[in-house]
């Protein structure tokens, strides 16, 4: 299935490998993608974390959405292990990073890399920080209409308010910011977010405190 | 995996950078055995056992100990642990573990498998809140696909953020609204920007 021979590969299948390898395939190369970590929900492995599995995967056909429910619960410290930055085989350990300064790095190893467990947040950059900085090599302008193709496919949407966001921006409107609500940011203020999660359907609307109300087939107990 | 005791180990670096703190002459408050003790609750160990216990660290002011946590960045851990990978950090670490570790091990589902050693596949979690401590403490319930916890989008009057009834109404003429709108297309000018941190400078 592999070839020996490809015009392009890329090594990493995080949140940018998988988008060069889409334009580039649009642009008719032929692209391989390598990803040491795990595949998660992909019928050719398993068992990704205990098994070596198959070679390699080019089907949707592969996909499994029951795998994935089973492979990729919301047990916090059972994700932050399958998800760790090294070989999906935990007893390989970590990769090694040597890294400047003060920091944590919390990179996430397979198929689908950082976004993994990243928060959906999909803000543009400030116009300012590239038309004002000389070392682009491209305008802001130049940028708009990938930012506009790419929230369309995510369909990027204003974040809802939980408790906590309403707690935000009550304390950011009392200290006198401005609610902003647009696009291109030019000026100081707050915003919701703007998010690429799928906005949660209106029968998840509660009134009052914040108490745990049960949503539909509590499928994860027992 | 096991239980690796770090609370010790833990406290005994931060210990250690406010007493730096204190050396350096780089504390903004004096240090108070009481700040240890108003964190008391009426179950936790006795006032004089505290007063007797409490470290350097408890003793100074919330302020000071941001400071202090702050010190530990300059100082360069170097740790071969068994398993012979390199683990390089600088004590910096420490002040995020503080934050992180409870966040992600403390209050995470780890205490409630069966039997934690079993490959990943094997594993049991019967998902029971009392088998938690975290969980008990905070009353969760344990973890499910979803808890219903949406109140609305913001919005407010002239915007296109939010639509629909309005929810609820919070400072100013900010408000919750029942549904979502979007962000709007806007012209950019930014010839008035200063740059914070210019190149060269
Ligand atoms: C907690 C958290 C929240 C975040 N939230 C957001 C957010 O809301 N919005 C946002 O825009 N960004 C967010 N980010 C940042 C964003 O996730 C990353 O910037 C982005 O995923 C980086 O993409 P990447 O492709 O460069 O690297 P990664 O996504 O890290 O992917 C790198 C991939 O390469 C693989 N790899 C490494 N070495 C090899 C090798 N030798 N051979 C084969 N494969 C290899 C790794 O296993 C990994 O899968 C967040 C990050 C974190 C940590």
């Amino acid at each position: 299935m592999v070839s020996n021979e490809y015009d392009a590969v890329i090594v990493g299948a995080g949140g940018d490998g998988p988008v060069a390898a889409w334009k580039l395939a649009e642009a008719g190369l032929s692209v391989l993608v390598l990803e040491a970590g795990p595949f998660h929900g992909n019928e050719q492995w398993p068992k990704p974390h205990e098994e070596p599995g198959g070679e390699a995967s080019a089907s949707v056909e592969d996909l499994s959405g029951e795998l994935l429910d089973e492979q990729f619960t919301t047990r916090e410290s059972e994700m932050v292990n399958k998800l760790v930055f090294g070989p999906a085989d935990h007893e390989r350990g970590f990769y090694v990073r040597k890294f400047p300064g003060d920091g944590a790095i919390l990179q996430c190893s397979g198929v689908g890399g950082t976004t993994l467990h990243y928060t959906g947040n999909h803000p543009r950059a400030y116009p300012a920080s590239i038309d004002e900085q000389g070392h682009w090599p491209l305008d802001y302008a130049d940028r708009v209409p990938c930012y506009r193709e790419i929230e369309e496919v995510c369909e990027v949407a204003p974040a809802p308010v939980t408790a906590k966001e309403e707690l935000f921006f009550q304390g950011a409107e009392a200290a006198g910011w401005d609610l902003l609500d647009v696009k291109n940011v030019t000026e100081p203020g707050y915003r919701p977010q703007p998010n690429t999660i799928r906005q949660p359907d209106g029968k998840l609307h509660v009134d009052g405190d914040f108490t745990y109300p049960e949503v539909g087939s509590r499928s994860q107990r027992k | 995996m096991g239980n690796v005791p770090i609370a010790g180990p833990v406290a005994a670096v931060l210990d250690l950078s406010a007493t730096e703190l204190l050396d350096r002459g780089d504390n903004e408050d004096e240090p108070s055995v009481d700040r240890a003790l108003t964190l008391l609750e009426p179950d936790d160990a006795a006032a004089w056992a505290v007063r007797f216990a409490a470290g350097p660290f408890s003793k100074r002011s919330r302020r000071d100990r941001l400071r202090a946590i702050g010190l530990l960045d300059g100082y360069e851990l170097e740790l071969s642990p068994v398993s012979g990978f390199l683990f390089e950090a600088d004590a910096g670490l420490v002040g995020q573990l503080v934050v992180g570790f409870a966040e992600v091990i403390y209050y995470s589902e780890w205490q409630g498998y069966d039997e934690f050693t079993r490959p990943p596949s094997q594993r049991e979690h019967p998902n029971d809140p009392a088998a938690v401590q975290s969980w008990r403490q905070t009353g969760y319930p344990g973890d499910a696909s979803g808890y219903a916890a949406l109140r609305g989008y913001v919005d407010k009057p002239d915007s296109p953020l939010g639509g629909g009834d309005v929810w609820k109404d919070l400072d100013g003429d900010v408000r919750i609204a029942r549904d979502s709108g979007n962000f709007r297309e806007n012209d950019y000018e930014t010839s008035g920007y200063e740059e914070p941190y210019p190149e060269g400078a």
